[in-house]
This record gives C-alpha cells, structure tokens and sequence, in this order.
C-alpha cells in the first residue's frame, strides 16, 4: 500500500515538472517579439532603447534553461510577476478572484451530488417511476447539451421571465443559485445514471438473490448489499467532476459576470497577457494532478478489490 | 434503395437522418441558404418568424436561417480539420512509441498523461491566448490538445500488435520497421482511430463552440453558432429565438455525432457493451469530461 502510494506520489512530482515547462515552453513559443509587446503594451513611444530595457528586465535574452530555473525560483516563492495589461501583481489578483471560483466548484459539487444520488437511488427502488425515465431523458441531453446553451436558458427562465434570480455578478447567495446549476447540472445527470446502472447490475448478482430468497426488503438490500458495489466507481467519476466542474469556471463565469479564476484566465487569453496565462495554466494544472492523486488514494483505499490486486 | 440497407441496418432511422441532415446541410448549404449569411439590412432588423426570413433575422438584420447554416459548415469543417490533425499526429506519436519502446515511449506516454490530467480546454485557451484569438489558432490549439488521447490509443494497440507471434515471424523473415509499421501495425491502429474519431466529433463541435462563444475562436463575420449565441445574449429579453436558436442547432448535431459515434463502436464490436460499461465509459473517458 505505502509503496503503490509513493509510486502515484513519484508519477505526480513528474507530471508537476512537466506542468511547468509547458506553461513556461508557452511564453517561449510566444510568436513575435516578446519584449516589444510589453513595451507597447505600457504605453507611451516604443524606441529600440525601450525594447532592450524591457528585455534585460524580463530577462529575456538570456538562454531558455536559466530563464526557465529563474521563473520557477519565483514561483516557488509565491512571485507570478505583474499582469502586462493593468500591471497588478499576480498572485494578488489570483488570490483576490479565488473566492468566487471556490463557490462555483464548491456549490456546483453539491448540486452534482443531490441531484445525482437522489435521481439515482430513487431510480433504483423505484424502477420505472418518475426519477427513472427522468434519468432516461437526461442520458439522451447530458453529454450533449452545450453549458453556455444550458446558462442561458437559466438565464431567460429565471431572470427574464420568471424574474426570480439575479443572474448578474456575484453578490450573496441567491445569485450563486444559477451559475452553480448550471455547472452543476450536466454532471449531475451523468451521476445519476451510473448510480441507477451501478446499482441495477449489483441488484443482479447472486448474493443479492440469496439475500431475496431470505426474505429481506428490496430497500434493505439495495443499501445494504448492493450500495458498497458502487462506491469506487461513485468516488472515481465524482473526482473526475471536479475537474469538469471548475473547468466549466471558464465558461460559466463570464456568463453571470463573476470575477472568478475562470474569467481572470479567459480575460488573460484575450488580451495575451502572458503572466497571468502562464500563472493560471500551472495553478490549473498543479491543482488537477493533485486532485487526481488524491481520487487515486481515495479509490484505492475504498476499493478492496483494487488494493488486493495491486498488492499481488 | 438497395444502397441504403446497409447504412441503415448499422445506424439505425434516427441517427442516419440526423446525420445525412446535418452532412446535408455542410456540403449544399451554400445552394440552400436563402441569404448570404454576412450581408447585413438594417432596415429589417431583429424580425420574427415570416415567410421573407424563416427564422427571422438578428440585431443587424442578417438572416438567421442562412447563418445557422454557415454555422453548420464552420463547425463540421473545425471539426474535421481537428480530427485529421490531432489523428495523424497522435497516430505518428503513438505508433513510433508503442514499436520502439524504451525512453521514447517513457516521453510520450508522460506527456500523454499531462493531458490527461489538464482538461483540454485549459490547454487549448493557454495556446490560443498565447498566439492570438483567430479561426487558425483556435484549430491549432485544439489539435494540440487533442493528440493525447489519439497518440494513447495508437500506442496501446501498436504495443498490443507488436507483441503478436505475427509481428514476430515478420521480423524473422527480414520484414523492415518500415514495412511492419506501415503496412502491418498502422492499419491496425486506423481502424480504431477512426472508430474513436466518430465518437470524440461531439466533444469537439463542443469545444469549438465554447472557444467562439468566449470570444477565442470564430471572429465575428463568420457565422458560427456558439458566436451567435454569445452576440445574441444582450438581446435574449426581446428575441430569445437568436439565443435559443444556435443553442438548439448545436445541441442536435452533438447528439447525432455521439449516436453515430456509438453506432459505429457497436458495429465494429458487435457484442454489445453492458449499459454499466457504457455508462461507466461515458464517465470515465476524459475526454467525454472535458468538452
């Protein structure tokens, strides 16, 4: 166990490592003259002179290896540099909009979660019933259906028609409402049918008819017996969520105006502000490969069959 | 109708008419569109449904029907584009890894799980903001992104291949890597790429769509529909048909691609997938996550 631990922890340091040349390759690759956009972008006459102070203070003509060493000294020092388009440093910015992101990913996760396991248990003890043909209808849309699309018709209910919502900026919780069904919708459906078949295949194995034979109430047996069968398929796919769910940030922000992440980095990719691209795809990305290693951990744990496999 | 019995016992009525529809559509929208999609008439802005234009037309008095349908063609056009970059790409990667093994493979295989763990579209909006925002770069980032999943695939059955007594025996009789991987390991691979290629379109309309609507891919005189969403949102309170719309559009030609996709998959592996499995699948596949 503690070996296959430290093998996954080994795999992610590298990964990480290879996080960080490509944000930093990113920069490098940038086509064009580098300095000459930073200069342009602060303003004021653009002469050769400019241009080479601009490059001797990024430090841009010395040769890639230092650089790269040097920008990861930085970042390791909690220093992401200064935006090109305001000239606010990083790291505050970043600190700044991580609120509204963490509410999106957080309540997006529970709308996931409610949604998925109450359609999905309620599609099991009652097949055929409501919950079961509305997971149905779900399973044609939920892959399909485009977020922004589903955003806006939120949008048009809520807050055209019905004008029951906020659906502008991030001011108190009903304004989190929308944006987080809206993330959170998608994967949802998608939970709640793997629970629904999950649970139906494990209502088909033989200890369960045994457990019928006896005489036991479907309920019993649904919680009971079939319940444990689906945990690490659950804790796998609701991992993967948090990466669909804040990757949604990016669409999503925007929508409703929240000055989260998602839009900071969409924001960035627009005006070609390197700093804060570079900074955001490696937050991004060091925050996926640890939210990966951690569902790894966490499935093994939980997973009997998995941890004797591996063992042998 | 001869002809058509062996399509449709593969697909199935629904999804070979979705299909053919939208294939329609991409290849004779230029003879069917009742408008040049670009031409703008102020005069006969933001109109309803009539007979003039089907759809009606947007704030700038541009037929809705006929952008739609320029829509389509962006769209099946940046698909196709993608799919033939991101496929060879990943195909000439994987291949080259799965035979020869060793540190080449290690490299690889590393890279391939980098993109696994970063979903697609933050890598894709890192290389577009750092090129520009263009119809090109858009293409570009997004093959990019895409070849990790193709280059996995290939190596996987390059690799399965090439420990084959077949492979083998074709060493032995002096058979070049050369000739092993063309023309034994690489038609191997094809089939399976283009199997997954059918499945993955979907996603990829998608993360076109995503990229225009942020304002990163499609620039605004082209037409395509997740554009004309984000255009039409300032005006959803009188005209919700412009949001609702390109919505629809694009909403419909994922669920063809993803029913082709399956379609194809089941014909080409006829045993059919327990609903578990494909549910399970459909979840566990990255990239299905990340579109």
């Amino acid at each position: 166990m503690l070996r296959i631990t430290l093998n996954r922890a080994v795999s992610a340091a590298i990964l990480i490592v290879i996080a960080s040349i490509f944000s930093f390759i990113l920069i490098a690759a940038f086509p064009g003259n580098v300095a000459a956009l930073i200069a342009e972008l602060r303003g004021g006459f653009v002469s050769q002179e400019v241009v080479d102070q601009v490059a001797e203070e990024y430090r841009l003509n010395d040769p890639l290896i230092l650089r790269y060493f040097h920008w990861l000294g930085d970042v390791v020092q909690g220093q992401l540099g200064h935006s090109l388009r305001t000239g606010e440093s990083v790291a505050e910015a970043l600190a700044e909009r991580l609120k509204p992101t963490a509410v999106l990913v957080v309540g997006g996760s529970l709308v996931t979660l409610i949604m998925g396991v109450s359609l999905g248990f309620a599609g099991a003890l009652w097949p055929n019933g409501l919950a079961d043909r509305l997971i149905r209808v779900f399973a044609v849309f939920n892959v399909s259906l485009p977020k922004f699309f589903l955003a806006a018709m939120l949008i048009y209910v809520f807050g055209v028609q019905l004008q029951l919502l906020p659906t502008f900026g991030f001011r108190g919780p009903a304004s989190w409402l929308l944006p987080c069904i809206a993330v959170g919708a998608v994967p949802g459906a998608l939970l709640s049918r793997l629970i629904r078949v999950g649970l139906e295949e494990a209502m088909a194995k033989p200890y369960v008819i045994t457990a019928k034979a006896k005489g036991f109430a479907r309920r019993r047996i649904l919680f009971r017996d079939a319940l444990p069968n689906i945990v690490p398929v659950f804790l796998t796919a609701f991992g993967m969520n948090i990466a669909f769910i804040t990757q949604s940030a990016l669409i999503i922000e925007p929508i409703f105006s929240w000055n989260g992440v998602g839009a900071y980095f969409v924001e960035a990719a627009r005006f070609r502000d390197l700093p804060v691209l570079q900074s955001c795809l490696l937050m991004f990305s060091v925050l996926f490969i640890l939210v990966n290693l951690a569902v790894d951990l966490i499935v093994m744990m939980a997973d009997p069959l998995q941890r004797r496999a591996k063992r042998g | 109708m001869i002809w058509l019995c062996t399509p449709l016992r593969l697909l199935g009525w629904p999804t070979l008419l979705l299909a053919s529809f939208f294939a329609f559509i991409a290849i004779f929208g230029a003879f069917i569109s009742p408008y040049d999609p670009a031409r703008q008439d102020l005069m006969s802005a933001m109109q309803s449904f009539s007979a003039q234009h089907w759809l009606g037309t947007d704030n700038l008095g541009r037929d809705t029907l006929s952008r739609l349908i320029a829509g389509a063609q962006t769209t099946l056009i940046g698909v196709t584009t993608v799919l033939v970059l991101a496929g060879t790409a990943g195909m000439v990667l994987g291949t080259l890894a799965g035979y020869f093994g060793g540190w080449l493979d290690e490299i690889v295989m590393r890279l391939c799980d980098f993109g696994f763990s970063v979903p697609s579209l933050f890598v894709a909006l890192a290389i577009v903001g750092v090129f520009g925002p263009s119809y090109g770069n858009m293409i570009f980032a997004l093959s990019i992104a895409w070849v990790p999943i193709y280059a996995r695939l290939t190596r996987g059955v390059v690799a399965a291949a090439v420990a084959q007594p077949y492979i083998e025996s074709l060493r032995v009789l002096g058979a070049s890597p050369a000739r092993i991987i063309f023309r034994h390991l690489i038609p191997v691979a094809l089939g399976q790429v283009l199997v997954y290629a059918s499945a993955d379109a979907g996603l990829l309309a998608l993360a076109i769509a995503n990229l225009s609507f942020l304002g990163l891919g499609v620039q605004p005189p082209q037409a395509e529909w997740g554009q004309m969403l984000v255009s039409a949102m300032p005006y959803i309170q009188e005209a919700p048909r412009l949001v609702i719309l390109p919505g629809l559009a694009l909403t419909f030609l994922v669920i063809a691609f993803n029913l082709l996709g399956e379609r194809i998959a089941l014909a080409k592996n006829p045993r059919p997938m327990s609903r578990r499995k494909l549910s399970l699948r459909r979840v566990l596949f990255k990239k299905e996550m990340t579109a």
